[in-house]
């Protein structure tokens, strides 16, 4: 067990640091230098880039970023003078991560659920329903329907608020918006696994021992069928987080995607390259989490490996 | 019928009647194809991308209007015998612009998921068929880019690189082959070990031949499901590009960029949003429900 | 003879499939004595399974009991002429309190049998506390002291182990605890030897005969080895296309089987050779199984029978009685019958003619 989790782990720090060490070459490669702003006269911005260490050889630079990394620093921004990441991730990584755990608790329930219901059910038009449904979910971009939830129920209809995060009422459309893809993709793992799950000899023994459905399909099937579906979390975590993108943005929400989205437009090196790495952060850290609830629902993965 | 008579006679061996046909054999392509015909949802699939796709090559040829020309007097009309779905706000035909970004998205789907294919099946492949520990470090790489967001990269890449469509290919390209890579890794290694590669192998057929000959080969099934599944996911990732504003710059247009373009004037103008987003959903919708359809066509153990 | 524990009647059972209905169990009548152990042999696909599962209710959505009652302690479990969804609840409901609790099952591959994903601890206790007033503390230790009847060394550590850190035999003795852990009237065991190394089984098998033998446990074993059941059952059923071919004590059928099939079976034993003996090739029984989906009108065994006559091709045989525990269905050992059978069809055709 703790050789299992140590590895993992290994595997996680590995992977940040392929992430910081691209991160910080790609942003360094790009076009434009970040005071490129007419009203800046060449000498200043000389002063500027020299400031900033942005003169310095490369690899200076990036074993320095390195070390502040490794201190928690993830720098100062270049276009908000005296503002440093870290204020900014402090200020708005709350609202995302928020709306991002609300939004995944949301889809594992009701996409347990609904596939849960799929497998079960021997009317075909219930399952064509949600199957049909759970294809409209995959298929139509985050980005369309938050236009479209914001135009019929913000703007047509009225019903719910559509600018920032500060009442409960605001987190309905934002989160159905998070929340349709993941509820779709979850119910049809779900679907899958739980029929699989219920065909096995286990569940047969299980009724032979004269036990009550619901324990059967609660514990013996469900605990059989979420494996798949913690396993996939990961990715579901990093689609929340490119979602918050759009969805920050169209919702006027200030948080981390909306400012990523800010500082790529305005070519903030060191916001996109602290933000990048924060999100890289939050993503292998739920891999991790995900890794370690697996092995303890599935205590055979720790053989396996 | 039999006599009384006969009743205590020893039966002839040809009454015994132990062996027959159990079934009329159908050819593989035959079954499959008839099995995906039975799914109404996937041939409706089938039909509206057909449908999108001959006007996206046809449409725009035939169109009285160039996808990029401009008339400020008919700006922002709406729907006409003239203009059908209206025009925008310098005045360009939608019409003519949805089916111009439609051929746009759809190259970038087709084309990114061939070059995603072709890296994933090489990748994969040699991962499972060689095994060891090159496979181990292919396959750690493979974790490692699996676990970074994966839409981050493609919008630092674009800043890179500038806003094109080649740009925008490269960055759906830079994790689109993984998923594929693992399928393909995972068919080759259970494929690998089957009774018929073992006789390939011993019979002396050479490594090249047992790859592509009769691992690949069988491998074809998840690797056509896979593929219909990538499409979309392409053409979604250059709409989401485009949409936040790196995409495709203009002239040029895709189905992202003209919601893009519609956003500014959403509330007072919608259905200049709705016809790029509408043909958007369709074209991925009939992909994903053709790529069911055909999952369940392949692979008739999974219906139940 | 004991007083009747289990008492199957007219048993039907029909599956349900793509390729149409398949008649898996055909009027199949046999019945099981307090405290005795009744071997059912038969080819996969002959029908014993399903007969046995049926007495739990374990069949699944395309099985069914069309026909026949399954007695026990004087209550129906069988569920023919069950039409709406409420009484199918009620029956359920109903069974739930004889599963696991009076008959229990031992299956055939402790390898797929035991949930992978919950500890033996939670899978042993989980029956006792449905079926039993008790507390998990004495759920607990009940479990510990079954794992110990079993033969499972150190049970208090094992009892948070997961299946996964087990090997085969000794899963098969944890689902032989599940299975005795409510003291049960009746246990059904399913080729519980079959998926077991060669070294295991017999132990196996001893410990199933001298746990019923403590408890005056009925036993049913079904296999398809006749050397399980020679060292283990006082009665034989023998079946066949989903028909009872043949039954009789232990003694009668293995020195006086009757039926083809039985003689063929026992024919198809590896026997004990001495020193000089002839080496004669080992019998085996032509052809395969039936189809059950194209099963002719006569006898399920036609086809393979070395004695096939006509008339076992459109008639069934009727059961003919030896002696009072022991009977067959053939048509070699029914002549009677079956002349009768001719004169009435000669009658009814001469009737035609006229």
């Amino acid at each position: 067990m703790v050789k299992y989790i140590v590895k993992r782990i290994g595997i996680g720090l590995l992977t940040l640091f392929v992430l910081v060490t691209v991160t910080f070459f790609l942003t360094r490669m790009m076009p434009g230098s970040p005071f490129d702003i007419a009203n800046l006269t060449p000498a200043n911005q000389e002063k500027m880039i020299s400031f900033y260490g942005l003169d310095r050889p490369l690899t200076e630079q990036y074993v320095q970023y390195l070390g502040n990394l490794f201190h928690g620093d993830f720098g100062v921004s270049f276009k908000k003078a005296g503002v440093t990441v870290n204020d900014l991730i402090a200020s708005l990584a709350p609202a995302t991560m928020k709306l991002g755990a609300i939004s995944y608790g949301v889809s594992l329930i009701l996409g347990t659920a609904l596939g849960i219901w799929m497998a079960v059910t021997r009317q075909d038009l219930v399952k064509g329903s949600i199957l049909t449904f759970s294809t409209f979910g995959v298929s139509v971009p985050n980005f369309v329907l938050a236009l479209l939830l914001m135009l019929v129920f913000g703007v047509y209809l009225n019903w719910f608020p559509v600018l920032g995060l500060s009442t409960p009422r605001h987190y309905v459309l934002p989160v159905i918006t998070q929340s349709v893809y993941p509820i779709a993709q979850i119910s049809r793992l779900v679907k899958t696994s739980y029929t699989e799950a219920m065909s096995q000899d286990y569940v047969v023994m299980a009724r032979a021992k004269g036990l009550k459905g619901s324990r059967i399909s609660l514990l013996h099937i469900l605990k059989n069928a979420m494996i798949p579906v913690i396993t996939t979390s990961g990715p579901m975590i990093a689609f929340l987080l490119t979602g918050s993108f759009v969805v920050e943005n169209i919702f006027t929400i200030p948080g981390i995607g909306r400012e990523f989205v800010n500082a790529v437009s305005n070519r903030d090196y060191t916001v996109v390259m602290g933000l990048t790495v924060f999100m890289g952060i939050l993503i292998i850290v739920c891999n991790l989490a995900a890794d370690l609830v697996c092995v303890l629902v599935d205590p055979r993965i720790k053989m396996a490996e | 019928m039999l006599s009384p008579d006969e009743f205590f006679e020893p039966v002839e061996d040809w009454e015994r009647d132990t062996e027959y046909i159990a079934m009329e054999n159908k050819s593989f392509g035959r079954d499959v194809w008839s099995r995906f015909c039975r799914n109404r949802r996937a041939l409706f699939g089938l039909v509206c991308l057909t449908a999108v796709v001959v006007l996206a090559i046809f449409g725009p040829m035939v169109s009285p209007y160039p996808y990029d020309g401009m008339d400020v007097a008919v700006k922002n009309q709406g729907s006409s015998i003239a203009h059908w779905f209206g025009t925008d706000q310098f005045g360009r035909d939608t019409f003519t612009r949805v089916l111009y970004g439609a051929r746009i998205s759809l190259m970038i789907g087709f084309v990114a998921t061939a070059i995603n294919l072709v890296i994933g099946v090489l990748y994969g492949g040699i991962a499972g068929y060689v095994g060891g520990f090159a496979d181990m470090v292919l396959m750690r790489i493979v974790d490692i880019i699996y676990a970074v967001p994966a839409m981050v990269y493609m919008i630092l890449l674009m800043l890179l690189l500038g806003s094109n469509v080649y740009s925008v290919m490269i960055g759906i390209c830079v994790s689109g082959w993984i998923n594929m890579a693992r399928i393909v890794r995972s068919q080759v290694i259970s494929l690998k070990e089957q009774e018929f590669s073992v006789a390939a192998f011993v019979m002396g057929a050479s490594t090249r031949r047992i790859l592509f000959r009769h691992l690949l080969i069988n491998s074809l099934g998840p690797i056509i499901v896979s593929v219909t599944l990538m499409i979309p996911q392409a053409i979604f990732t250059e709409a989401f590009l485009s949409f936040i504003g790196i995409g495709i710059s203009a002239p040029m247009a895709s189905l992202g960029t003209l919601a893009q373009d519609a956003k500014m004037q959403l509330e007072i103008y919608p259905m200049q949003m709705i016809w790029p987003v509408a043909v958007i959903c369709l074209v991925i919708f009939s992909l994903n429900f053709m790529g069911e359809g055909l999952e369940e066509a392949l692979n008739p153990k999974g219906k139940r | 003879m004991g007083e009747r524990l289990l008492t199957i009647r007219d048993l039907n059972i029909e599956f349900d499939t793509p390729q149409g209905v398949v008649k898996a169990v055909r009027d199949v009548n046999f019945h099981v004595d307090k405290g005795e152990i009744l071997g059912i042999v038969g080819e996969s696909g002959s029908g014993k399974t399903v007969s046995v599962m049926s007495c739990l209710g374990l069949l699944t959505d395309n099985e069914k009991i069309v026909r026949g009652e399954i007695l026990f302690e004087g209550e129906n479990l069988s569920s023919a002429g069950i039409r709406t969804e409420k009484e199918r609840k009620r029956h359920e409901q109903f069974l739930n309190t004889i599963r696991g609790n009076k008959i229990s099952m031992i299956f055939q591959d402790p390898m797929t049998y035991l949930n992978p994903v919950l500890t033996i601890g939670t899978q042993l206790t989980e029956g006792i506390m449905t079926h039993q007033k008790c507390s998990k503390k004495e759920a607990w230790d009940k479990s510990v002291e079954l794992l110990r009847k079993v033969g499972i060394p150190g049970p208090e550590r094992r009892m948070y182990q997961y299946p996964y850190e087990f090997s085969g035999g000794m899963r098969q003795r944890i689902v032989i605890a599940i299975a005795l852990s409510c003291d049960p009237k009746l246990l059904i065991a399913d080729e519980p030897t079959t998926a077991l190394d060669v070294t295991v089984q017999a132990q196996i098998l001893e410990l199933i005969r001298e746990r019923a033998k403590a408890d005056n446990t009925s036993v049913i074993m079904i296999t398809h080895d006749l050397g399980v059941v020679a060292s283990l059952c006082e009665r034989i059923i023998i079946m066949y296309g989903g028909k009872v071919a043949e039954e009789g004590l232990a003694e009668e059928i293995f020195y006086e089987a009757k039926h083809p099939y039985t003689q063929g079976l026992l024919g198809s034993v590896v026997k004990r050779r001495q020193a000089g003996d002839r080496r004669e090739p080992l019998e085996s029984i032509p052809g395969t199984p039936p189809d059950l989906l194209k099963i002719n009108r006569g006898c399920p065994f036609m086809s393979r029978c070395p004695k096939a006559m006509k008339i076992c091709k459109d008639y069934i045989p009727a059961v003919t009685p030896f002696s009072q525990t022991h009977s067959l269905s053939c048509w070699l050992y029914c002549k009677e019958q079956a002349r009768e059978l001719v004169e009435r069809q000669k009658a009814e055709m001469g009737a035609g003619l006229g």
